[in-house]
């Protein structure tokens, strides 16, 4: 006999008498790629079942013959049947004699052979007394529909498909009025099937999926308000099959009970929809997350300075400056000839590994009028929130600000556990650039250094402070009072630190920012708005810009469009 | 009974005012100053991508991907959030809140004034790690048939290479739409050489489709020809222009007089509303002229300019001209220089070793193999191949189920870099330079 009949008869035997079949033709072996069911629901109460089924059957398998399709009941015509393969009418089609109740289509010429594909389309019209009363608890009566489409033995069909199953209800259903249940095995029963409402001003459910199979049943439901259907065609009997045979029936028996039971939900199956429905009520809403909008592009921009840092933080100017000077200072590249109102001169020779931002801060305060050095110390602060724009373009803004955030935290810590106040001191040195980044610089710095403890100051501290003495250059061990602890060995010297109190180190650190913003920047919020409205201005009209390609704005790629999409068209016609 | 016409008759005979099942959804947003182009593609899991004028590309979470749709739809808040308290498990001042940053965001998005990631604080993730359904652009080789004849081209097919009917593109580009792919490029071989062009343009224009074409610029010195591509509606053009010397160029693509044509063509179209940009291979022919041409076409007033290395493909395998990928950047350093001057983006298309030439170092953004990711090319007979220039045919779009081809053994391959040299295992710029052009690494 022919495969999809023997497999029918398997699953009948399996499902109900709980025997195993004998293996029929196993020479069968094929996959169904694809299939789509559509089962529309009249206003009277009967069913269209649309199947496009797609065969590829495996080289040195037998051919696909003649397809079986089950039915719901014997209460549907041959003459509502009409089916194709690969657009080719089927002439023969039949009651099946091995799937009750059942359809057979025969290929007849246009079977599907070893080795080939084909796509069977068959419509079947009219079905009746499918629709039975919903138990679910509503408003008002509730009519109900359960539908399982066909399945195979997996002895001969394997791999996945893409499956689609809709239920197309009647016309007039308001969204929200419907319901539909959690599919029985259906790979993904989380998914929430698509819905949306047709020009014909009918409801659809869509459940689509690229891994479902077509030899497991899956089984269907949905619900609605019975008043959409004519009066008299919600089904309030279990429908039992004629007796006799005779037309397009055939004698009540297992094999026919069995579509019956697994195809459709009767009263006899409340059970089964009220657990769908308790189930289905909790999970017809989405679980809700939040908005996430996200794109492909860097992470963390590292290699920043830590001025460059605090320029992201959005720093206070006048702490920014008082960075920038720190790091001149350590760098031996500037040294403060007046501290007020301030004045620094350039190491002769310049150290050459400055920043740009290094030397225009420099070069600001070649300028010894104050009005011109302000406005160049504003251009180079323009210039330097410019540069750090583009450094971070691509690169994420939160995990930037986190990275830093950390170093800062981290330095910190190595701060605030260093053991005794000198060696506080000298950690605190190495990395009071990124403690500066902290809001509570002030107050933390402060704390560290409270109390009556000497430290040695920082070696570059006399560049700070004119009046602090230079640090004495040792080349042998002198007697007297014990010097503080050699920071730095050269070539056999060593370099005997002055020492100050910890407290008058903290209060001068801390001092030093306000001093920049009083006696260089002449008020801080004047110097910034005088910055920003650079930086951030209001925005201009816009041009107008074609669709397409990839925006039309000059300047270099912005790595983060770049990453993705069009024009990560790498290789978009290019090399010819 | 077909389910995909219920999909585009509701699209379009009915307001698109419910979430929507999957598929992708075309939005025009246009003001006196300023139009972009904006589509959604919604996928089954409710997540979605908002592509902006066919070039940004976001990634939504279904929450977001729901808000979009009505955002883009303009719903007012207090519509949308009937809608979508029906659809999500959230109490409606919640949902109030985020759709109102959804819609400010959308704004945001679409006036390209601030950079998404380190302005609008959205989250990142790595280069090249998402897992579309479907590419976001689709190259179409229409055909083969070329009127120049470089000496480097990357076609690795005959010129006479059978060629599909009108018709089958059409249904080719209707295919395409249906999967959710939302930028056509009509190439070759030399797109213009097919008659039908305009039409094919039209026809993914009516779906909603974003065009543009890859040229040697010679058909459109025709003011008449290019206005007819205009008026299909034709977006992007792309010329490739490898020489300000005409010597050069008619050497290089091995066709006396190409050069003239080829300029006239791009004046013509710089003078057009259309996008349009140059490119340019650099190779040991004319890398002496790149500053000069670079000159050259900003003076012309092109506002983009492309720039890639040999493509190791067809020609381009054996032409022996190409450029060591240590030898790009100080050609790239000069490009960037000129093109600053003239204000023009500059885009470097080509994939490379970072180890050899790191393009994020220079400024020129993330630049991987997205063959068979973001975007892959059909065939003039309709055969799939990962992109343009990788000649291996992943099932024909005309006879094979779109998944059957997107997870083709290759597509996974490349999509997945399963061949990467040994080398690149424990690199840590892998993730960005995916180990350069597979092309490149099969040749070298």
């Amino acid at each position: 006999m022919r495969i999809l009949r023997y497999i029918c008869v398997f699953l009948i035997l399996i499902l109900l008498a709980g025997s195993a079949s004998p293996v029929y033709a196993q020479d069968y072996r094929f996959q169904v790629p694809e299939q789509a069911v559509v089962v529309s629901v009249n206003n009277d109460g009967s069913i269209n079942i649309d199947y496009t089924m797609t065969f590829l059957n495996d080289s040195g398998a037998h051919a696909i013959d003649i397809v079986d399709i089950g039915l719901p009941n014997y209460d549907y015509e041959l003459r509502n049947i009409t089916a194709e393969v690969d657009g080719v009418k089927i002439t023969r089609i039949t009651n099946s004699d091995v799937v009750s109740p059942g359809i057979s289509l025969y290929l007849e010429s246009n079977e599907i052979p070893a080795g080939g594909r084909g796509t069977v389309h068959a419509y079947i019209t009219n079905v009746r007394t499918v629709i039975y009363p919903a138990t679910e608890t509503e408003t008002e009566d509730y009519a109900s529909l359960k539908f399982s489409p066909n399945w195979y033995d997996r002895q001969y069909c394997y791999g996945d498909t893409n499956y689609q199953f809709t239920f197309l209800l009647p016309p007039g259903i308001k969204d929200g009025e419907s319901r539909y249940y959690i599919p029985d095995r259906w790979p993904n029963s989380e998914v929430v099937p698509e819905s949306m409402i047709t020009a014909e001003d009918r409801i659809f459910y869509t459940w689509v999926e690229d891994t479902a199979n077509t030899y497991t049943q899956y089984t269907f439901g949905t619900s609605f308000p019975a008043r959409y259907l004519a009066e008299g065609a919600v089904v309030q009997e279990v429908y039992v099959p004629p007796s006799s045979s005779g037309g397009n029936s055939t004698s009540f028996n297992l094999d026919s009970l069995c579509p019956l039971i697994f195809c459709f939900g009767f009263l006899g199956f409340t059970a089964l929809i009220i657990y769908s429905a308790t189930i289905g009520a909790k999970k017809r809403k989405m679980a809700y997350l939040p908005p996430k909008i996200s794109m492909e592009g860097h992470g963390v921009k590292r290699g920043l300075t830590s001025v460059e840092a605090a320029v992201l933080m959005e720093q206070p100017m006048d702490k920014i400056f008082t960075m920038v000077l720190f790091g001149l200072l350590k760098k031996n590249a500037a040294e403060v000839v007046n501290k007020d109102p301030l004045d620094i001169k350039a190491s002769t020779p310049v150290p050459p590994e400055l920043y740009g931002y290094e030397t225009d801060f420099l070069a600001a305060f070649t300028e010894k009028a104050s009005a011109p050095r302000k406005k160049l110390l504003q251009t180079m602060m323009v210039n330097l929130i410019k540069s750090v724009g583009e450094k971070m373009k691509g690169f994420s803004r939160k995990e930037t600000l986190a990275f830093y955030e950390d170093i800062m935290r981290r330095a910190w810590t190595q701060v605030e556990t260093a053991g005794t106040p000198e060696v506080k001191a000298q950690v605190y040195e190495e990395v009071m650039d990124w403690t500066m980044l902290d809001k509570k610089y002030e107050d933390r710095t402060q704390n560290v250094f409270s109390g009556p403890s000497v430290i040695p100051a920082p070696s570059w501290w006399w560049r700070y402070d004119p009046t602090f003495m230079r640090p004495v250059i040792n080349t042998s061990t002198i007697g007297g009072a014990a010097p503080p602890p050699p920071l730095s060995t050269s070539g056999g010297q060593s370099i005997s630190m002055p020492t100050m109190p910890g407290s008058a180190f903290a209060a001068s650190v801390v001092g030093s920012v306000s001093n920049f913003s009083s006696k260089v920047m002449g008020g801080l919020s004047g110097f910034t708005s005088g910055v920003t409205n650079v930086t951030n201005p209001p925005p201009p009209p816009s041009t107008y810009r074609s669709s397409g390609g990839g925006g039309s704005s000059g300047g270099r790629s912005c790595a983060c469009a770049c990453a993705c999409a069009g024009c990560a068209c790498a290789c978009a016609g290019g090399g010819r | 009974m077909n389910l995909l016409n219920y999909f585009s008759s509701s699209k379009t005979k009915t307001p698109a005012v419910e979430i929507p099942a999957a598929g992708v959804y075309h939005f025009l947003r246009q003001t006196e100053v300023e139009k972009s182009r904006l589509h959604l593609r919604l996928d089954k899991d409710g997540s979605g991508l908002l592509i902006i004028n066919a070039n940004r590309v976001y990634q939504l979470n279904p929450t977001a991907a729901a808000m979009m749709f009505l955002a883009l739809n303009e719903i007012p808040s207090t519509q949308a959030v009937g809608k979508l308290h029906k659809k999500f498990n959230a109490p409606k001042d919640l949902l109030v809140s985020d759709y109102g940053i959804i819609q400010d965001q959308l704004l945001s998005l679409i006036s390209n004034e601030s950079c998404p990631i380190c302005e609008l604080d959205l989250e990142t993730t790595a280069p090249f790690s998402s897992r579309p359904s479907a590419p976001y652009r689709m190259d179409l080789a229409v055909t083969y048939r070329c009127n120049n004849a470089c000496a480097h081209c990357y076609n690795g097919r005959p010129r006479n290479y059978p060629e599909l009917s009108t018709e089958e593109w059409f249904k080719i580009l209707d295919d395409l739409w249906k999967i959710g792919i939302p930028h056509i490029v009509f190439t070759g071989g030399e797109p213009t050489l097919r008659d039908d062009l305009p039409d094919l343009i039209r026809h993914a224009e009516a779906n909603g489709q974003i065009t543009g074409i890859n040229t040697n610029g010679r058909k459109l010195k025709d003011k008449a020809y290019l206005q007819k591509l205009v008026d299909a509606g034709m977006d992007h053009v792309q010329i490739t222009f490898e020489s300000h010397i005409p010597e050069i160029h008619d050497q290089m693509v091995c066709h006396t007089g190409a050069w003239q044509e080829t300029v006239e063509g791009l004046k013509n179209t710089v003078e057009s509303n259309l996008y349009v940009m140059t490119n340019t291979t650099m190779l040991t022919h004319n890398k002496a002229t790149i500053p000069d041409t670079l000159e050259f076409l900003g003076k012309l007033g092109l506002k983009t300019i492309g720039l890639n290395a040999l493509i190791y493909s067809g020609h381009g395998s054996t032409v022996g001209t190409g450029l060591s990928e240590s030898e790009l950047q100080p050609i790239l350093e000069t490009a960037q220089v000129i093109t600053d001057k003239y204000q023009q983006r500059l885009i470097w298309y080509t994939p490379t070793q970072y180890c050899n030439f790191d393009p994020v170092q220079m400024g020129l953004g993330v630049k991987g193999c997205t063959a068979a990711l973001y975007n892959m090319c059909v065939e003039p007979n309709g055969d799939v191949i990962p992109c343009q220039s990788y000649y291996q045919s992943l099932g024909n779009i005309l006879t094979q189920p779109w998944h059957a081809i997107w997870n083709h053994e290759l597509a996974v391959s490349l999509r997945e870099r399963h061949n990467l040299p040994e080398k690149c295992n424990d690199c840590t710029l892998l993730s960005e330079c995916g180990g350069g052009c597979p092309l490149a690494a099969k040749v070298n």
